[in-house]
């Protein structure tokens, strides 16, 4: 006997369904970091800019950056950066199918390459800026 | 008294008049089994229908994890009940509900004519541009070619992944993650010539672009056909398909047009 479509229970999706389990939370979590790493880059472009105005906007800039408020901000963009940068090189294994042979690229490995790429990135970096201050 | 469990189960009774407003609503109802702790949920919603309440109504055949008739969402996550064992909860409750993301037909079984409709969708079957005779056998395939794509093939359509995706709650039109999964799988199978008969739908905006990648599909599945994966791998293969069409558009022309063979199914 064919359903009956009038007579079908549509039940409505929870409304706080990323409160159901932690991995859907992580995920929103995921996604709002977004609008703190944008924060950032407008905080780079923003340093960019007062580099190229001279030394007066400079300073003006670093007493910005300073302010007990903007280093709360910048640390929690700091934390959404780094659980941005940790969630999306975990999947990375998902995405990215390597294969030798037969066999294919654990995700493990994949993974793997990514923090160590990451690491070595880093190490570099610090080495710069640690020269260059 | 023997050891017992209490089961949540929702009912619906699609018969009964709608309320003042038009609305239909389910409810729970308790049923107390006895606890056997070799017994899953599958096993006691039996109990429930041949011993306590004939008119409760719900989906199984197998039971054991090949069928993928018996989804439901056991305590607010999709499992497959036969696979569910009583013994993961006891002593507390175990609440029992139909799928989520799908209309409830009665109790616990839903509407599947949507899935139904968005998996012939992709094409899923071999697609050939010139059928092989008969008496030259079968399609042959190295075990690497079959490594390519046999996770994806392990899909049961136990519809898990759908009521785990909270998109697929939001956008009724998302093709989902079990047909595109298995759409993925035939575009990577060495004996299909059907990508450019699966490209409108499958790199659509219904398709694989709704996907946020959030990745419960693939852990809800029984089959860890991860769906997720394909997902995400059949975006890569949009995006470069996107990008040779801009670069060789007269390649991809040819592509769009090549002969392919007869199909089964229709709905596109």
């Amino acid at each position: 006997m064919p359903v009956d479509r009038s007579k079908l229970l549509h039940r409505k999706q929870n409304p706080t369904w990323y409160l159901e389990n932690h991995r859907y939370s992580i995920f929103m979590l995921r996604e709002m970091s977004a609008v703190f790493v944008a924060l950032a880059a407008v905080a780079t472009i923003m340093m960019v800019l007062a580099v190229k105005a001279g030394p007066a906007e400079w300073e003006r800039f670093l007493g910005l950056m300073a302010h007990p408020g903007m280093l709360a901000l910048s640390g929690v963009a700091l934390a959404f950066a780094i659980l941005h940068s940790v969630t999306w090189f975990l999947l990375a294994g998902k995405v990215l199918v390597i294969r030798k042979g037969e066999m294919k690229v654990p995700a493990e490995a994949i993974i793997g390459g990514h923090f160590a790429g990451w690491l070595a990135v880093s190490v570099v970096i610090a080495v710069l800026v640690l020269r260059v201050l | 008294m023997a050891e017992t469990t209490k089961l949540e189960v929702f009912r619906y009774d699609p018969d009964a008049p709608p309320g003042p407003d038009g609305t239909r609503e389910g409810r729970f109802q308790t049923y107390e089994v006895p606890f056997n702790k070799d017994w899953v949920v599958l096993d006691a919603l039996n109990y429930i229908k041949d011993q306590l309440d004939g008119t409760l109504s719900h989906r199984w055949s197998c039971r054991m994890g090949v069928c993928g008739s018996c989804g439901m969402m056991v305590n607010g996550a999709a499992r497959l009940t036969c696979n569910a064992f009583l013994r993961e909860w006891h002593p507390e409750p175990i609440r029992v509900e139909p799928l989520t993301n799908f209309p409830v037909v009665r109790d616990l079984v839903v509407d599947m004519t949507g899935f139904m409709e968005k998996l012939q969708a992709v094409h899923p079957y071999l697609i050939r541009k010139e059928q092989g005779k008969l008496e030259d056998g079968e399609y042959k395939q190295l075990p690497g070619e079959l490594a390519a794509y046999k996770q994806f093939s392990m899909c049961i359509n136990c519809l898990c992944c759908y009521a785990a995706c909270p998109v697929a709650g939001f956008e009724e039109n998302f093709i989902g993650p079990a047909a595109l999964a298995l759409g993925h799988r035939y575009n990577l199978d060495s004996r299909d010539d059907g990508f450019a008969e699966r490209r409108d739908v499958m790199f659509s905006h219904d398709a694989i672009w709704q996907c946020t990648f959030i990745g419960e599909c693939s852990e809800v599945c029984p089959k860890k056909v991860d769906p997720a994966a394909a997902i995400q791998q059949a975006k890569i293969e949009a995006t470069k398909d996107w990008f040779l069409s801009k670069i060789l558009p007269r390649a991809m022309e040819r592509t769009a047009s090549a002969p392919v063979g007869p199909r089964e199914g229709g709905a596109s």
